[in-house]
């Protein structure tokens, strides 16, 4: 009788604390704003985030198909998520199409040459891309590449070691104009437009937050709602699905080196190192006395880091290269080792290479060969290359995209 | 899994961790970077288990949940700390604590959710029987 008492005057109790909370719910305010919510199970909204994640996932596991844009194909109009990879070299626009995922490249690169109504001509009825400005025809993307190997020549780039670069005075009006080409205003205002941007730079005093508010706002005047992506996090979204999104993301592109450690989709870390294919090009470039135009046609051509150089190009092809790997790799141990963050992790985790800088045969191989050389604190499963190294940012930018939309 | 969680976490990146290995396990959570509205989230969200991470949080931050002493002697709590005054500052007043140290192991965060949460249940079906057989329910 005497326990039966007990729980009575305990439900009395349990009442009496439940009437105070609802008394103070009603009299305290909550400000929500500061809160990230993970939704209540078993409602509609939980319904819509499962949805969001399947949409993400499905669109990470889609096939690509891949264009470069030319000058007669007009720019996209989007109907949904649109995907964007801003990088030093390309830019790379990705968004959904049916089972598959729609991929442009523009060639991040402009070339100039003086005004004249002959060159007008010669440049329409060649269909190559350009504007005017100031006395000059700016040419832009891949044909831009083309004049500067016809006049042995550099092309110039408004995105420099991965930032918009401060050198050209037109930079933005050129970045703009490239990414003219490849998309338009969306079919729907305020369609989400994921891109990517790069790492604080471990060295130097580039200023990441001034390159991603320049591109966002131009991505809004063209009625989107941007949103940026780590570029190493876009490589996790796009490659480790199978993961669970944990791993560690690295874009070797051409002005930087960027890498994002993710778990659970989390970038942990995420850090750039400003040097590239470019850097590759520029050193080579003094070694050989060469263009780095021309340096890096034959890079991208013919260079197999496996077998052993034939000539003093590839030798230094070959130097910097090496170099290029062993600094990224001594950068990632000191940032991993020196983190507090990095929570403990039951299985080994992959790493993912990506970007052209990855592609030349053997660039794996190195990379894997380096890695023996240091000690970290977590430990890797395997060293892997993304399925399309050019389009992963874009198509991991997509799926965050898919994501937030 | 029933049962509401209240994360605070100053650092955002140990946040997001712990709000997705919750996720991932099919627990809701509630993250939070500060204690300042400690009393507010905690009268309104009325958490079974609340997760602590001191990590970057100052020792006034730790004085909020003073002023909630009323309202945690219901919730259990996981607290993430290297020293064990940080834990008994923290621990005072809630129903229960458990101190979990770096490195961040979301497995053991798990495990201590997934603990409280079946004594909870297991504690509610006894209070569910007992009002069901003094017919107050």
């Amino acid at each position: 009788m005497a326990d039966v008492e007990d729980y009575k005057s305990e439900i009395a109790k349990l009442k009496k604390r439940l009437a105070a909370i609802e008394k103070q719910k009603k009299e305290t305010p909550l400000d929500t704003s500061k809160f990230e919510k993970t939704p209540p199970s078993s409602n509609a909204t939980d319904k819509t985030t499962d949805r969001k994640i399947d949409a993400a996932i499905g669109t990470s596991q889609k096939t690509i198909v891949s264009m470069e844009r030319g000058a007669r194909e007009g720019a996209e109009r989007p109907s949904g998520p649109v995907g964007l990879d801003v990088g030093t070299s390309n830019v790379v626009m990705a968004q959904n199409r049916g089972d598959k995922i729609q991929i442009v490249r523009q060639l991040n690169a402009f070339f100039t040459i003086p005004q004249s109504k002959f060159t007008r001509k010669i440049l329409e009825q060649n269909d190559v891309m350009f504007f005017e400005l100031e006395g000059q025809y700016y040419i832009i993307g891949f044909s831009a590449e083309d004049f500067a190997n016809l006049f042995n020549a550099n092309t110039r780039r408004p995105v420099e070691m991965g930032l918009l670069s401060a050198k050209e005075n037109e930079g933005i009006k050129i970045i703009q104009a490239i990414i003219g080409t490849i998309i338009q205003k969306p079919k729907k205002f305020g369609e989400i437009a994921c891109f990517s941007i790069p790492g604080e730079p471990l060295e130097g005093t580039a200023f990441v937050a001034g390159h991603e508010s320049l591109i966002k706002k131009y991505l809004e005047s063209m009625g989107y709602s941007p949103i940026s992506i780590n570029e190493g996090l876009a490589i996790v979204m796009s490659e480790m699905v199978d993961d669970n999104f944990t791993g560690i993301g690295i874009s070797m592109g051409g002005g930087m080196c960027n890498v994002c450690l993710s778990y659970l989709s989390v970038p942990v870390i995420t850090f750039s190192i400003q040097r590239g294919g470019d850097y590759i090009d520029t050193m080579v470039s003094h070694d050989v006395g060469l263009s780095a135009t021309k340096v890096k046609g034959i890079k991208e051509e013919s260079l197999d880091l496996t077998v052993l150089p034939r000539n003093r190009i590839e030798t230094s092809l070959h130097m910097h290269y090496l170099d290029l790997v062993y600094t990224l790799i001594h950068s990632i141990q000191r940032v991993i080792s020196a983190s507090d963050r990095i929570p403990k992790i039951a299985a080994p985790i992959p790493i993912v290479l990506s970007g052209g800088t990855a592609m030349p045969k053997g660039c794996k191989e190195n990379f894997e060969t380096a890695l023996k050389t240091v000690r970290l604190p977590i430990e890797i499963s395997s060293v892997r290359m993304a399925k399309e190294p050019l389009n992963t940012t874009s198509k991991g930018a997509l799926v965050m995209a898919v994501t937030e939309a | 899994m029933a049962g509401s969680i209240v994360i605070f976490a100053a650092d955002p990146v140990r946040g997001n961790i712990i709000r997705k290995a919750l996720q991932q396990n099919g627990f809701d959570s509630l993250l939070n970077d500060q204690t300042v509205n400690a009393e507010s989230i905690i009268i309104h969200s009325v958490p079974n288990v609340v997760i602590l991470d001191t990590k970057d949080f100052l020792s006034k931050d730790l004085d909020f949940f003073k002023s909630t002493s009323h309202l945690l002697s219901e919730i259990a709590l996981i607290v993430l700390a290297d020293t064990l005054g940080v834990f008994a500052q923290a621990s005072t007043n809630f129903k229960s604590a458990q101190c979990l140290s770096d490195p961040l192991d979301t497995g053991l965060i798990i495990s201590g959710v997934k603990e409280i949460l079946s004594s909870r249940g297991s504690e509610d079906s006894l209070e569910d029987n007992l009002k069901g057989f003094l017919d107050l329910k």
